[in-house]
């Protein structure tokens, strides 16, 4: 670890140490509170440290609201191209039809006035680390004390398999981001021929959302056993195993039975070509014939990130666990899914936990105070059907320098639940959507 | 359940398959065993020696050894902010109603902490927070308690 590098605000210098165990104290007198604490839209005042957060998902969005939370005397912009945020947990039940696209977007009015964030809908176009400024595409200029970026994923179009790129993508959609793919890729499945074939293309890991291709295949199944029983839901697969596989298993058995095909790598399921013209995937096994195609890319971390030399070789980006600064560019903190955060998964919950740890230690250094102790939590919740959910879960220490799993806590839903626990789940699933929305973006 | 945290050694690449499907391995639980509290601190203090002062050292054996070392870690208000804040994750803030999943409000701090050990020793079976409260320790469920029940600050 660059402990030099790590943590000191420009023109301080570092003497920071790591220990978590003389870990100091907080802002004096500040109140932990029965529950959050009353919205803060107080502003700061002159000379207030500047944060600036890119990217206005699940990471970024929770790390400007709790950066206000913590500590309402920083001034946080929270700089998004979007308008409106659509989220990836809940898309598949979109495409099963079981909910309507608008209903999973989200917009940024309630950080800017509930939590006082500067939010600017504008592309950030470069990042300057040696000047601590950030330029946005008109222009304008951001100058912070620590910059936040949380920009998602890009994809690694033609890795792989070749013939795949974003004008392929309009007819075999990935809709791995939402929104309008999303959309195309619904109206592909609810209007597929009688008997056809619907594939899922698996990129190989790590990606976004471990668990998303199969609760696809789920919830693809749930709408054509209704509306288009006798078609077959084919998941390609560049991996050999993947998480939840056998309540996945189980519940493609029970629920779906002889609809749904997984082809692991082992059995040639790794697709190295794609012919959107003939509607064709190449696998290793040979080549499949399908009527709707999810073609999901390899990925790397976001775009932003790629550019300005905060990824390495993997192409993810390697961070300093407790505080989330990236280990290559000092004063540069990447949350969510384009960091290395030792096992915890890319998802949503992930991103959200990251941008609290990440939020806490900002103020702490923006204060000239050490980071302490963190704890960190991730929950998954998948629907096989409306009425059938299921879910991992894992808790992580700051330890050792890193991010380290707590043993013996944490885990799966057990297998041959009653139904009545995989119903219950199911509404936890959805509480926990409208929870975690609530909470990153302060609705 | 100090020791929990200290014998869980490097096995997250069991973890990580699980959550990656990277590997042949299929993992249900995260149950892991059979390492024992000496060999982990041996391990603890052995990680930290090429870091640290032999002060720091000193104190890090302390907190490899002594539970009630990182006890007093875990007594650091931050930190407590920080664990709360995650309760909200799924849980809904006071004034909200967001579905089946129970809200925190109106509970004592008393009711919390009964839940909370129930949960954690599958005294109470539920879902999911019999999993989550075997993270904490019972020194984390007594101030977490304190603190969802406004009965500290």
């Amino acid at each position: 670890m660059l402990i030099a590098s790590l943590g000191a605000p420009p023109g301080k210098k570092s003497g920071l140490s790591r220990r978590r165990f003389l870990t100091n104290t907080l802002t004096a007198g500040a109140a932990l509170g029965g529950g959050l604490l009353p919205a803060c839209t107080r502003r700061p005042g002159k000379g207030a440290p500047q944060v600036v957060v890119i990217g206005g998902g699940y990471g970024g969005a929770t790390c400007a609201r709790y950066i206000r939370h913590f500590d309402p005397d920083v001034d946080v912009t929270l700089v998004e191209a979007g308008e409106r945020y659509y989220t990836c947990p809940f898309s598949n039940a979109v495409l099963g039809g079981m909910r309507d696209a608008e209903t999973i977007s989200l917009g940024y009015d309630d950080l800017k006035t509930k939590y006082g964030v500067n939010v600017i809908h504008a592309r950030a176009s470069a990042i300057h680390p040696e000047k601590r400024v950030v330029s946005l595409a008109d222009g304008t200029t951001l100058p912070y004390r620590r910059l936040v970026i949380s920009p998602g994923i890009s994809f690694l179009w033609g890795h792989i398999f070749s013939g795949y790129d974003e004008a392929a993508s309009t007819v075999m959609p990935h809709a791995w981001h939402g929104g309008e793919q999303l959309v195309l890729l619904q109206k592909q499945l609810h209007s597929m021929r009688a008997g056809g074939v619907f594939a899922i293309v698996v990129p190989g890991t790590p990606f976004r959302c471990p668990p998303g291709p199969y609760e696809r295949a789920c919830l693809a199944a749930w709408y054509l056993k209704q509306a288009n029983p006798r078609a077959k839901i084919l998941i390609l697969d560049a991996n050999e195993n993947f998480t939840k596989q056998d309540l996945f298993e189980e519940a493609w058995q029970s629920l779906y039975p002889g609809m749904i095909e997984h082809v692991p790598i082992s059995a040639g399921g790794l697709i190295i070509g794609v012919n959107p013209k003939r509607m064709s995937l190449q696998a290793e096994a040979g080549e499949f014939k399908v009527d709707v195609a999810n073609v999901i890319p390899f990925q790397q971390a976001g775009r932003l990130a790629v550019d300005h030399e905060l990824a390495d070789d993997s192409g993810w980006c390697p961070v300093d666990h407790q505080t989330f600064e990236s280990t290559l560019v000092p004063g540069v903190h990447v949350l969510g899914d384009s960091c290395l955060a030792g096992a915890m998964p890319k998802s949503a919950s992930s991103a959200n936990s990251q941008a609290k740890v990440c939020s806490l230690a900002i103020v702490a250094l923006l204060r000239e105070r050490e980071p302490g102790a963190m704890f960190y939590h991730n929950t998954c919740y998948s629907l096989a059907a409306p009425d059938y959910g299921i879910s991992i879960n894992a808790m992580f220490r700051y330890e050792d320098n890193r991010i380290k799993l707590v043993q013996r806590a944490g885990g799966l839903s057990p297998l041959r639940a009653p139904m009545e626990y995989r119903a219950r789940e199911a509404g936890y699933a959805r509480s926990w959507y409208a929870s975690i929305n609530r909470d990153s973006f302060g609705v | 359940m100090f020791i929990v945290d200290l014998t869980g050694f490097y096995s997250d690449p069991t973890y990580l398959a699980a959550v990656s499907g990277n590997s042949r391995l299929r993992v249900t639980t995260f149950v892991l065993s059979g390492q024992s509290l000496l060999f982990s601190s041996v391990m603890h203090t052995g990680n930290n020696a090429r870091r640290f002062s032999s002060i720091v050292l000193l104190l890090q054996i302390l907190a490899a050894w002594n539970p009630l070392s990182a006890a007093e870690t875990a007594t650091d208000s931050d930190y407590y902010r920080l664990i709360v804040a995650t309760c909200y994750t799924c849980h809904s803030a006071a004034g909200h109603e967001d579905g089946a999943i129970p809200q925190l409000q109106g509970l004592t701090g008393a009711r919390i902490r009964e839940l909370l050990n129930a949960y954690k020793s599958d005294a109470e079976q539920v879902t999911i927070m019999n999993r989550i409260s075997k993270a904490l320790t019972d020194a984390e469920i007594d101030r977490i308690s304190a603190i969802l029940g406004g009965e500290e600050h």
